[in-house]
């Protein structure tokens, strides 16, 4: 069997590294990028953005997924990991550069540091989540950044949904602690 | 350690499924680790609260908070691209990075402006596409146009483009830094018009014009960066575009936000950004709706790209405001047609020629600014109304004087002025800000009224005028102490400014102070005014003239001079129809109004007529459904309904309705008053649970519109008390009552509801002694005497109840004879007064029924008690429940006068009408047997 036809699960989730991956990472951070310049008006949905890509990457048959599961399980560690290089990259720039100031003013750029450092908060617990329970962390990135049910998660990491459900209530749990503490 | 965690897990697994007495239990015994305890029951306590940890659109908020990506480092300097070497980044720009670079040509160093994209194109038909658009690019030469040298695609799959190095500054700083005159930048930025015209005759749009693109280098010589470079590196699929914007959304044209056709028209809205800027020093398409000029204060002309020059609000105001707007209309289509049209109005301005742009589209902003705004401020539609309204005055007497050609110029650009600052201020209560801190209108018209009486651009006359507009509108909105303070202002500007008595502005200020005299209650002063105007209204033909008789006529039926009041209103409709035309709304409008006049009169047989007439001249002429006719329908429903034509009031009511329904978004505050209107006639009527849904709809919309303690609401609410009252739930009503009151007692002095005031004392004070509270009715009494007093003349059907409810209070005081004696005389006033409403002589002959059998004269009060039933059985037979509260009186009279037969007939009558029982008091239904 091909290794890439195997559903995907913590363990074969691959290293930023991964060709697979970065792919991915790219195109979601292009579209992501695209959506942003609608500027006020623009929307951008996390999950939608993941699930267009799907549609995009499944109808070219662009990259080697044998299986949307792991598409899926790919797409949001991606969506994770480009919204906390989003916010590192703001945060690294926070002592001014041109780049923006011409972009950002006032009360914006105020706005654009606090959200990133939410941001930060919310992937410092998911990273401590994933030391405790490595499961329950990815039941939330699949939650969180592909907008799957209960039912499609426990599918993609070959769990009963009801495991899912107690992996859920866990991490709900410990992330609202964690959060509450760094607030 | 690794079975810590996964103790956490378990054990929160395991205590999570208790409740929390099992939960201490369990934890007692399975985790005695006091540090981990705590651990566990923190988790708890988050998974009892109920609020997730990042609402559901968490990641959409932060990420577009956080903002657009950063510029990676791609290259460092040093490296090679294509031919070039690259020695330093001088520019980032949101989806590249600039190098100035360096090539070799046979000996000579060429340096160029090499754009390093960010990102690569993927797909083989975005490079093949990329490859064609940049040999288009290479043909186009401009001297005003940076060239482009090459481009490519560099080993790590990166897009670039080498292009002229230009060393200069964007044409807004240099315009500052030389402290250009006006013309001097029009002459600059005519070149750049030149420029994008010539492109556009090669077919490449620039797509991307803004001032960093626009320099301008130490000799003045302008030159265009980046043309078509937006396009080249926008991938061929829409669905599948990986770049950054390809536009800078601060100067995209609206059909580059929404995805649209990106035509030649795009560069022209671009253009028309550049040029505000240019001018103001700010970016002028902030969708605030506000003219370029607006931006200039006067106290500091020109700030921004413009400081260091004198660029004045008026050297902008007016073409240059045109030649900018039009350039930036929303719709490509009324656009300039390209560029060069633009240039042409540019030159033809330098030349000091009439330009092609048209201010006049200024009144299609407004409307346009209207339209957008229209649900986004819900409490100022009443506000928005009134300036439509206000507008509409000074855009027909613009009208009136372009006709008299040699005043035309002044009084358009009068009128324009009106709307320049109308847009201004309705630019204040823009809905980008939240609702909660739009300005309120009473603080819209405050602050308006601060820059009219700051701005010293104003023409006296505009200022003046202004005045009487915002008047009028702190009037519609309610504010009468602003209105007054407002209008005594212009008045004194315009006595200043020498106007005439037949002036139309004069007129104007004077109906609006006659208005605001009337609303207040002090109607003999606002007779008075007109009065005085009199004699120059016959000379002069025009709506203000109008309004004036029309006012007029209404003060002199405040007056009780019925027939001057019908002399006067038909004078006005006379006026109106030479005005307007005799089909006309406004005519037909001013007919209906004289309606209106006429059932203030009690006329309400004219009143029937002149609204009939008039609503069927209406439909006749296919008058705008509006809610002009929705408000004649109320007051044709209302006159039928006080003439006791009940059964012809309902279909009025239900068509004004469902008009007014389709004409205000809801929840639309004149609904209200239609369907207060139609809950009394269903009050009346005894159906009481239509009623209440009427009321309660009404109560709604007050709360949401005008607020539970605005004028409206206590008129809703003096409803719903007499709802209770009528089914005998007295209790309800007093509190109500209550309510009532203090809503009303609040507006008096503004608005000016005096009589309504007294009306619910009252009714309130007559609910007191049935409760037994005598005290407190005598005392409200007489504040309704007093109050009564003032405001009405002593033949007033509210001195008749007045009276009747002083002899109630003395029936129940146990003081029979003093009651006859107040009773008679209600009853004198209103039988002279002969009004079709027979309620006050009913309430009245109940009260002398009682009277008469407290003094044991018996025999009489039988035929009191009959003469009350007859009349209500020959105005309002359908109500039964009021009939049989009637019969039950008239049976207690016949069983006083021992007539133990005629009292056994009464009750069966009484029974066979089957009125619903539990609605009956209490002594009814003993005297009944029911």
């Amino acid at each position: 069997m091909d290794d890439a036809a195997q559903p995907a699960n913590p363990a074969t989730i691959p290293l930023d590294t991964d060709t697979l991956f970065s792919q991915v990472y790219d195109r979601l951070k292009g579209m992501a990028g695209k959506r942003l310049s609608g500027g006020v008006h623009g929307t951008l949905d996390t999950t939608a953005l993941v699930h267009d890509l799907y549609l995009r990457m499944g109808s070219n048959r662009e990259l080697g997924f044998a299986h949307a599961n792991q598409f899926f399980a790919y797409a949001a560690r991606a969506m994770r990991h480009l919204l906390a290089d989003r916010a590192r990259d703001r945060l690294r720039l926070r002592a001014g550069g041109d780049w923006l100031r011409t972009t950002l003013t006032g009360s914006d750029y105020r706005l654009a540091i606090d959200s990133a450092e939410q941001a930060l908060a919310v992937e410092a617990a998911l990273q401590a989540l994933s030391e405790v329970d490595a499961r329950a962390a990815q039941v939330v990135e699949l939650t969180w950044f592909a907008g799957l049910g209960q039912e499609q998660i426990g599918e993609t990491l070959g769990v009963a949904r009801s495991t899912i459900a107690r992996d859920w209530r866990f991490a709900r749990a410990f992330l609202k602690q964690q959060l509450d503490d760094t607030r | 350690m690794k079975t810590d965690s996964r103790s956490v897990r378990d054990l929160f697994d395991a205590a999570v499924v208790l409740d929390a007495g099992a939960r201490r239990a369990f934890l007692d015994q399975h985790c005695t680790d006091p540090a981990q305890r705590a651990r566990i029951e923190a988790l708890l306590a988050a998974d009892e609260d109920t609020h997730e940890p990042l609402q559901a659109d968490g990641f959409e908020r932060i990420i577009k908070a956080i903002g657009p990506e950063r510029p990676q480092d791609a290259l460092p300097p040093g490296s090679h691209v294509g031919p070039f070497d690259l020695l330093e980044v001088i520019g980032e720009g949101g989806s590249s990075t600039v190098f100035r670079a360096v090539r070799d040509i046979e000996g000579a160093t060429q340096q160029v402006a090499l754009k390093l994209m960010r990102r690569g194109l993927y797909s083989p038909e975005a490079q093949r596409l990329f490859r064609r658009e940049q040999r288009a690019l290479i043909q186009l030469r401009h001297p005003n146009i940076a060239r482009m040298i090459e481009g490519g695609v560099h080993e790590s799959g990166l897009p670039y483009i080498a292009l002229e190095l230009v060393e200069g500054s964007t044409i807004t700083d240099f315009a500052r830094a030389r402290g250009l005159e006006l013309d001097e930048r029009l002459r600059l930025f005519g070149v750049v018009c030149a420029a994008v015209e010539a492109a556009h005759r090669a077919l490449i749009v620039h797509r991307d014009l803004k001032p960093s693109n626009v320099l301008v280098t130490e000799d003045g010589e302008v030159k265009l960066l980046d043309f078509g470079i937006a396009k080249l590196l926008a991938e061929e699929d829409e669905s599948a575009r990986t770049q950054m914007p390809a536009f800078t959304p601060a100067y995209a044209a609206p059909e580059q936000r929404d995805d649209g056709p990106i035509t030649t028209a795009t560069d022209v809205y671009a253009l028309g950004v550049l040029l505000g800027e240019l001018v103001t020093g700010e970016r002028v398409n902030d969708g605030s709706g506000r003219t370029p000029s607006s931006r200039i204060t006067n106290d500091n002309p020109g700030t921004g790209a413009a400081t260091l020059t004198s660029i004045t609000r008026r050297q902008v105001r007016g073409d240059l405001d045109a030649i900018i707007l039009k350039a930036l209309d929303a719709d490509p289509a009324r656009r300039y047609a390209s560029a060069g049209r633009l240039a042409d109005d540019i030159e033809r301005l330098l030349a000091r020629q009439p330009v092609s742009a048209q201010i006049p589209s200024r009144w299609y902003r407004t409307r346009k600014f209207m339209l957008r705004h229209k649900g986004g401020v819900a409490s100022t539609v009443a506000f928005l109304l009134a300036i439509l309204a206000a507008l509409g005055m000074a855009l027909w007497q613009a009208r009136l004087a372009r006709e008299q050609a040699a005043l035309a110029e002044r009084a358009t650009v009068r009128a324009n002025t009106t709307l320049d600052f109308i847009v201004d201020l309705l630019a204040t209560a823009s809905a980008d800000l939240p609702k909660a801190d739009r300005p309120t209108p009473e603080a819209l018209v405050a602050q308006a009224a601060k820059n009219a009486r700051e701005d010293s651009d104003l023409d006296p006359l505009v200022r003046a005028q202004l005045f009487t507009t915002l008047a009028e509108v702190a009037r519609s909105n309610g504010d009468n102490r602003q209105a007054e303070r407002l209008i005594n202002e212009a008045i004194v500007h315009l006595h200043e400014q020498g106007s005439s008595a037949a002036s139309p502005e004069w007129i104007a200020a004077m109906v609006s102070k006659g208005n605001l005299l009337h609303d207040t209650d002090r109607t003999a002063e606002a007779d008075s005014l007109m009065k005085g105007l009199l004699p120059v209204l016959d000379g002069v033909d025009t709506e203000g003239a109008v309004s004036a008789l029309l006012l007029y006529a209404a003060t002199r039926a405040y007056a009780d001079d019925a027939d001057g009041a019908v002399e006067i209103g038909h004078r006005a409709l006379k006026k109106a129809q030479r005005v307007f035309g005799a089909d006309s709304i406004d005519s037909v409008s001013t007919a209906a109004f004289l309606g209106q006049v006429f059932s203030k009169l009690n006329r309400y047989a004219d009143s029937e007529v002149l609204l009939t007439e008039a609503i069927t001249r209406w439909r006749r002429l296919g008058l705008p459904r509006n809610e002009t006719l929705a408000r004649n329908l109320y007051h044709l429903a209302r006159s039928k309904y006080r003439l006791g034509k009940f059964n012809e009031v309902e279909a009025l009511y239900t068509e004004g309705n469902a008009l007014m329904r389709s004409v205000g978004a809801a929840p639309y505050f004149r609904l209200s008053q239609g369907l207060r209107g139609y809950a009394e006639f269903l009050i009346d009527m005894e159906r009481f649970d239509q009623a209440k849904a009427a009321l309660d709809e009404s109560r709604q919309i007050d709360i949401e519109t005008r607020g539970a303690q605005s004028a409206d609401a206590g008129l809703t609410l003096q409803l719903l008390a007499r709802w209770h009252r009528q089914r005998h739930e007295l209790v309800a009503a007093e509190r109500l009552y209550q309510s009532t009151h203090a809503v009303f007692a609040a507006h008096v002095e503004q608005v000016g509801l005096q009589w309504e005031l007294e009306r619910t004392r009252l009714h309130w004070s007559r609910t007191l002694i049935e409760l037994g509270r005598h005290d407190q009715a005598a005392a409200l009494l007489d504040e309704a005497k007093a109050g009564l007093a003032r405001i009405n003349s002593p033949a007033d059907v509210g001195n008749a109840d007045a009276h009747c409810i002083a002899g109630q209070l003395a029936v129940a005081r146990g003081q029979p004879e003093l009651a006859l004696g107040e009773i008679d005389n209600g009853l004198a006033i209103v039988q002279a007064l002969d009004i079709p409403d027979k309620t006050s002589e009913i309430d009245c002959r109940v009260q002398r029924t009682n009277a008469l059998m407290a003094l044991r004269r018996s025999r009489e009060a039988r035929a009191e008690a009959e003469l009350a039933f007859t009349r209500q059985q020959a105005t309002n037979p359908v109500a039964t429940l009021k009939l049989t509260t009637l019969l039950a009186l008239r049976t207690r009279a016949e069983q006083a006068d021992n007539d133990a037969a005629a009292a056994a007939r009464s009750i069966a009558q009484a029974r066979t009408l089957a009125a619903p029982t539990l609605l009956l008091a209490e002594q009814d239904r003993a005297t009944l047997g029911l």
